[in-house]
């Protein structure tokens, strides 16, 4: 056949349209992240070293905000035991949602797949009413206790169940858990069936299998479902505004005061601050158990 | 997996079953009573209706919510749509430091507690003067979402074989012709399940919201300043309402996961 | 022979490096318009990166890539005269056959009328008419290797570049296809350039080819020559069975060499001008002769180089059978001769002393 010449533009004016084409899409694709993140982070961690004096906010550096923390005989206290309700959080989701995402890893077909989708969906209902819900179910009119006195459990309504540390555990634990269940159930999955065959044909039996061979494999898993429920959990404030009352204090809450009534922007970001290196120290742990050793 | 003993199995569905009525409780709940009326704390069993709904009509302040909802959604969509596909060709073009990095930032409105995100924004509107509005909301969000729609688009692109863009080229196509008519094609299916996930998730953000909104507001913002004040019963029948919404949206959202590609 | 003379594309002083890893040395290479070039090596011979930097895909470290006398180093993909022929195929899955095929065409804006015509021209000439309308996902892979292929030509490149695009066939499919792509691009007198790590597809349909190892071509030539007249040992062993013999040049008779080897003193055939002619004695070597070439049981008086041998084992592998000798005379030497098999049985079993011999024209000298 014969060599037909080609149809189309010059190679030199294409090249130019090109060339400044690239330069726009690479400006915008680099301006959106570092203006809307990463630029706000910078400013944000430049305010805690800032200071509030008469209700004014001076740009000087200083880290009496940090020093405040630590010297204060409030914040620590209400820090530490924020995280450890957190970690009551974590614990609770990932105790409650192993067995489900256990169980949604061992159907089949259809029904793996609409059941899957039933504990998942609760992820995209509405966060407000979600807790609002709850509190009126837990409250001293609410649905909880008018089942229990109907059904002659109880004479007086609970009232432990509403406006403390307690009832803040239990409703991010509620709200949290579909986020424990999905890595779980991820990392199960991801386990290839021929193992498990290998395991019970060298004579293990059920308990053993699973104690020797999926628990280990899913530990993944667990680690990401503990740590996102973790560390969602520490930034809540919403929450604990809506289900604590006055003794549910959280550091959330006290962070969010800063930037509201209390208005200590200097302050509450360094408070931030330090809340965000505990998350980053999870992160960094997790990413530590979530990539073994013994996997490529 | 293994095949259990009967007795553990009927445990985990026991359990499974506990959790279900945890996730969906309180939601049951709120549809209840959007059908049927509570007096002085006793429920009227023979109220059933649909009046709580037909109330909604006429709650302008919820309307209006919900409108600048759709906008906000819809805007932070689009933005993270274009934003996310651009980043996510940027990065699968060429490995670099640079690019791992602008991967970071990009993950970190996702990997932070949103409060965090929320009050950088906000000290950020302060320092340059902006006036919080739905324009700062739309930017909160977007910023929020980017990291799903970019994660969304790049794992398609890696799944895609790198010969594909390289045979449109080697046939004459220009790079413009071949995201066209090669590259687009083929990503279309991720790019609609992300912007369906990311329009759920922008519409039910809180936290963020919060932190950055003006006086005009999102849903969720007007729910929360509800919550103090009291419900009204047309409350419960949105909520029943955004519920089928979300189920629906969510469903369609996997139907495009589930899809297998074009023939 | 005649054969093709022109050149059409030339590699010159090409070099390509990964960082500090190099991949290809000292590259020089002429394609000839109309030929079926092959490029034959083992897995990172650099074969693939070779058509990788015709197409445009990679760019070299240094060198030049002339087309027609021109350098085309830093032209882009998309704008060079060559089709390519991916190793995974790459067909576009949400377009149809017919799409895949005239996508180059429709890129180029080309009426919608002449694509179709053109488009089934090229589906009929890969014996795909009625195809059209499926898509690549509902085709076998000998199918969808043939789309590819009328991908490529219905452009008319100057070059078509194929990437091991038989590597994922079954062997029966293989083998059509290598006849098939033979006779085709006899037909369209279009160059080819093909690319594999299998020598007996090399030998099958290249009008020359290109031997490469670790990043280095060693050897061109058409398959004859590097059958019977390889340049390094390497090259001599690449190809099917060999028999290479310890030796030491000696004296020259006119065309023909001597060489001592440990089982006796042989001759050989050389051709003039060549480094087994030229080069002084003394110098370490190696014998070669094909296994078909050895006569077994009372070769013919004719052939001047004669050995006594013990036969050791007898292989039969269908239409040859393979004979594995040891020299008589105390020498370590084993060699390997092909016999077309009998049904009645080999002239020899094994034990058998005798005499094998060959003519000083079918045996080779390569220096070490």
């Amino acid at each position: 056949m014969p060599y037909r010449p080609r149809i189309g533009r010059s190679s030199t004016d294409a090249a130019g349209e090109l060339a400044s084409a690239r330069y726009l899409m690479t400006g915008l694709a680099y301006g959106l992240p570092i203006l809307f993140i990463l630029l706000p982070l910078a400013l944000f961690l430049l305010q805690s070293f800032f200071y509030v004096e008469n209700g004014q906010i001076i740009q000087t550096i200083t880290v009496r905000n940090y020093v405040r923390f630590f010297a204060d005989p409030i914040f620590v206290p209400v820090f530490v035991r924020t995280c450890l309700l957190c970690l009551g959080v974590a614990v609770i989701t990932v105790v409650l949602g192993y067995p489900v995402a256990y169980l949604l890893a061992s159907l089949e077909g259809r029904l793996k797949y609409t059941m899957t989708l039933v504990f998942v969906i609760p992820l995209l209902m509405s966060y407000i009413i979600k807790i609002y819900a709850i509190r009126s179910l837990l409250g001293s009119n609410g649905f909880l206790n008018r089942i229990l006195t109907t059904l002659g459990l109880i004479d007086q309504p609970l009232t432990f169940l509403i406006f403390n540390l307690q009832a803040v555990m239990l409703t991010l634990s509620v709200i949290l858990l579909p986020f424990a269940i999905l890595p779980i159930f991820v990392a199960l999955e991801k386990i290839p069936r021929n193992i498990l065959e290998a395991s019970a044909d060298l004579g293990a039996s059920s308990w053993q299998s699973f104690r020797d061979v999926i628990l280990p494999l899913s530990l993944q898993g667990i680690a990401i479902g503990a740590s996102f429920t973790f560390v969602l959990a520490l930034g809540d404030f919403v929450t604990p505004q809506m289900v604590g009352g006055q003794s549910g204090f959280t550091f959330g809450r006290i962070i969010y005061s800063q930037f509201g009534l209390a208005f200590n922007w200097p302050f509450g970001s360094a408070l931030s601050v330090l809340m965000l290196i505990v998350v980053l120290v999870v992160i960094i742990w997790t990413g530590r158990i979530v990539r073994p050793r013994y996997q490529p | 997996m293994i095949p259990l003993p009967r007795v553990v199995t009927a445990g985990l569905v026991l359990i499974a079953g506990f959790v279900f009525l945890l996730l969906y409780g309180p939601l049951f709940v709120a549809i209840f009573f959007s059908f049927f009326r509570l007096e002085r704390n006793e429920v009227q069993w023979d109220s059933f209706s649909f009046s709580a709904y037909e109330a909604l009509t006429h709650n302008r302040g919820i309307l209006d919510a919900l409108m600048n909802t759709l906008v906000v959604g819809g805007s932070a969509v689009a933005l993270s749509l274009v934003f996310g596909t651009l980043l996510a060709f940027r990065y699968h073009a060429r490995r670099s430091t640079a690019n791992e990095l602008l991967q970071l930032i990009i993950f970190l409105p996702f990997l932070m507690p949103p409060i965090i995100t929320g009050l950088s924004l906000l000290i950020f509107f302060r320092q340059t003067d902006v006036d919080r509005s739905l324009l700062t909301v739309v930017i909160g969000h977007t910023v929020f979402v980017l990291a799903l729609v970019y994660r969304t688009v790049l794992a398609r692109l890696q799944a895609l074989s790198r010969s594909l863009a390289e045979a449109s080229l080697d046939l004459g196509a220009s790079h413009f012709q071949t995201f066209v008519y090669v590259l687009l094609p083929n990503l279309a299916t991720a790019l609609v399940s992300a912007a369906i996930l990311a329009f759920a998730l922008s519409f039910d953000e809180t936290l963020i919201t919060l932190l950055v909104t003006g006086t005009k507001s999102t849903l969720p913002m007007r729910l929360w300043a509800m919550m103090r004040l009291g419900f009204t019963p047309d409350i419960n029948a949105l909520v029943t309402l955004l519920l089928a919404g979300s189920t629906v949206l969510s469903l369609l959202a996997l139907q495009f996961v589930r899809l297998p590609k074009p023939r | 022979m005649r054969g093709p003379t022109k050149t059409l594309l030339e590699l010159k002083d090409v070099h390509k490096s990964y960082g500090d890893v190099p991949v290809l040395s000292q590259i020089n290479l002429a394609i000839r318009e109309g030929e079926f070039m092959t490029v034959l090596g083992p897995s990172g011979s650099g074969k693939t990166t070779i058509l990788r930097l015709i197409g445009g895909f990679t760019e070299l470290t240094t060198g030049a890539i002339l087309l027609d006398g021109a350098d085309i180093s830093s032209m882009p993909i998309n704008r060079r005269p060559f089709n390519t022929v991916f190793q995974d195929y790459a067909l576009f899955p949400h377009m149809t056959v017919a799409g895949n095929v005239g996508y180059g065409l429709k890129v180029r804006g080309v009426s919608k009328p002449e694509i179709r015509d053109r488009v089934r021209r090229s589906l009929a000439l890969v014996q795909l008419e009625g195809f059209a309308d499926r898509y690549p996902s509902q085709l076998s892979g000998g199918q969808q290797q043939r789309v590819a292929l009328a991908r490529a030509l219905i452009c008319d490149p100057r070059l078509i570049l194929l990437d091991e695009p038989l590597g994922a066939l079954d062997a029966e499919l293989r083998r059509q296809m290598q006849r098939f792509l033979k006779r085709l691009q006899r037909e369209i007198q279009t160059t080819f350039l093909f690319v594999t790590h299998d020598q007996e597809e090399a030998v099958t349909m290249a009008d020359r080819i290109c031997v490469m190892n670790t990043g280095r071509i060693v050897q061109v030539g058409s398959p004859q020559e590097v059958y019977y007249r390889p340049l390094s040992e390497y090259v001599a062993r690449f190809f099917g069975d060999n028999n290479l013999i310890e030796a030491v040049l000696k004296a020259r008779n006119g065309v023909r060499r001597y060489l001592e080897t440990p089982a006796g003193t042989f001759v050989c055939a050389t051709k003039e001008g060549s480094p087994a002619s030229s080069r002084p004695d003394g110098l370490p070597a190696k014998l070669i002769v094909r296994p078909e070439a050895i006569h077994l049981n009372r070769p013919d008086s004719a052939l001047v180089n004669r050995l006594a041998v013990r036969v050791e084992e007898i292989n039969f592998v269908g239409p040859t059978s393979q004979v594995m000798v040891r020299a008589l005379n105390h020498s370590p030497t084993t060699l390997m001769i092909k016999l077309p098999s009998r049904a009645g049985g080999m002239p020899v079993t094994v034990g058998t002393e005798t005499e094998i011999g060959w003519s000083d024209e079918e045996c080779h000298i390569v220096l070490a």
